[in-house]
């Protein structure tokens, strides 16, 4: 049995020190946000936060996160109104979506370090995140906004 | 124009060559095609009609780190009626933003029958730092009835990046993905 710490509320799995977190967000606890794209670090569809830091969940066993604060995009605001979220709204960046739990959730490490992150700051962080459908333009649009949204207090 | 009327391209094609000929004027306009900005960028153009829709892109060309990249794009696209404008946008900047990666490093190699590429460390996606800053997409206003978005704006990039490359270097690129080794032309 683990004990997890997930978007604030106390979780038992039973689940092997190996599995990888990915499987265990998905399949024993059932948040489903978290998206499966190629199980070897190469797409960013899993990212999560493990205290606060951006992790691929697909590569990081379940082992890794015990006593530690787990965020999915479910956790991201009890209200959804992450200022990523209302960027993403206000923008309409996401066609199919897959990616875009990932994306969102990479970015919102970058405007925790970086408060007015620059076109190269959002290259850099964002390098880990393919969409197929091709939104980069709109998300690097988004995270602008959101940047803004956040300066102006309008904060989750 | 009067030829591409009387001879059009392919035996079932049922284009209309002055929608055709429309998207190339109205992206030719909206890119300064000929314009001082020709001179900034190696510019490739291309267009195409399927699914009963037109597209053209002009793609603006530098280089980035030594390597092609495609800085900005001019879309125009008649599709009839848009009933959606800023998804229909998106699509089309989605096509252009893939249709980049595509061209350039998309390759998919064969051993046995079986797809070598079988994940993203070898199958090379399009991210970030490599997509254009810009894609401005322009659609031909009328009242026919909507018709396909999801492809028609994919296949005319591959064109126009090969034609941004054969301005930037003088070769021609006629295998995809270009990122890949070209063979040689046969002598005409
Ligand atoms: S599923 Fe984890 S990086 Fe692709
Ligand atoms: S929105 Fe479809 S993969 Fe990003």
């Amino acid at each position: 049995m683990i004990t997890l710490n997930i978007n604030k509320k106390t979780y038992h799995v039973g689940a092997e020190p190996d599995t990888p977190l990915l499987w265990v967000l998905r399949d024993h606890v059932g948040l489903v946000g978290t998206k499966y794209g190629c199980g070897v670090a190469q797409c960013g569809a899993c990212v999560v936060h493990l205290n606060g830091e951006a992790v691929r969940s697909c590569v990081t066993k379940v082992s890794r996160a015990e006593g530690k604060k787990v965020v999915t995009i479910e956790g991201l605001s009890a209200t959804n109104t992450h200022p990523l979220q209302k960027a993403w709204l206000e923008l309409d960046v996401s066609q199919c979506g897959y990616c875009q739990a990932g994306q969102i959730m990479s970015a919102a490490v970058l405007l925790k370090e970086k408060a007015k992150p620059t076109d190269k700051d959002i290259d850099d962080a964002m390098a880990g995140n393919i969409c197929r459908c091709g939104t980069y333009l709109r998300i690097r649009e988004a995270i602008h906004l959101a940047a803004e949204l956040q300066g102006k207090g309008e904060t989750k | 124009m009067k030829r591409a009327k009387e001879n059009p391209v392919g035996k079932n094609n049922e284009y209309d060559a002055d929608r055709y000929a429309g998207v190339l004027k109205l992206v030719k306009e909206k890119s300064g095609w000929n314009g001082p900005e020709q001179k900034k960028f190696s510019r490739g153009v291309a267009a195409y009609f399927c699914h009963n829709s037109y597209a053209a892109h002009v793609v603006d060309m530098t280089t980035k780190e030594g390597q092609p990249y495609v800085e900005r794009v001019f879309s125009a696209i008649d599709c009839g009626i848009v009933i959606n404008p800023d998804a229909a946008t998106n699509m089309v900047q989605g096509a252009v933003v893939d249709g980049i990666g595509n061209s350039l490093y998309g390759g998919l190699t064969h051993k046995n029958g079986a797809v070598q590429e079988n994940n993203f460390h070898t199958y090379r996606i399009i991210r970030m730092h490599e997509a254009p800053k810009k894609v401005e997409v322009h659609f031909v206003k009328n009242d026919i009835d909507p018709t396909g978005l999801g492809e028609p704006p994919f296949p005319p990039v591959f064109g126009a990046v090969a034609n941004a490359l054969y301005k930037a270097s003088g070769k021609r690129f006629y295998q995809q993905p270009f990122s890949s080794p070209q063979p040689e032309m046969p002598a005409v």
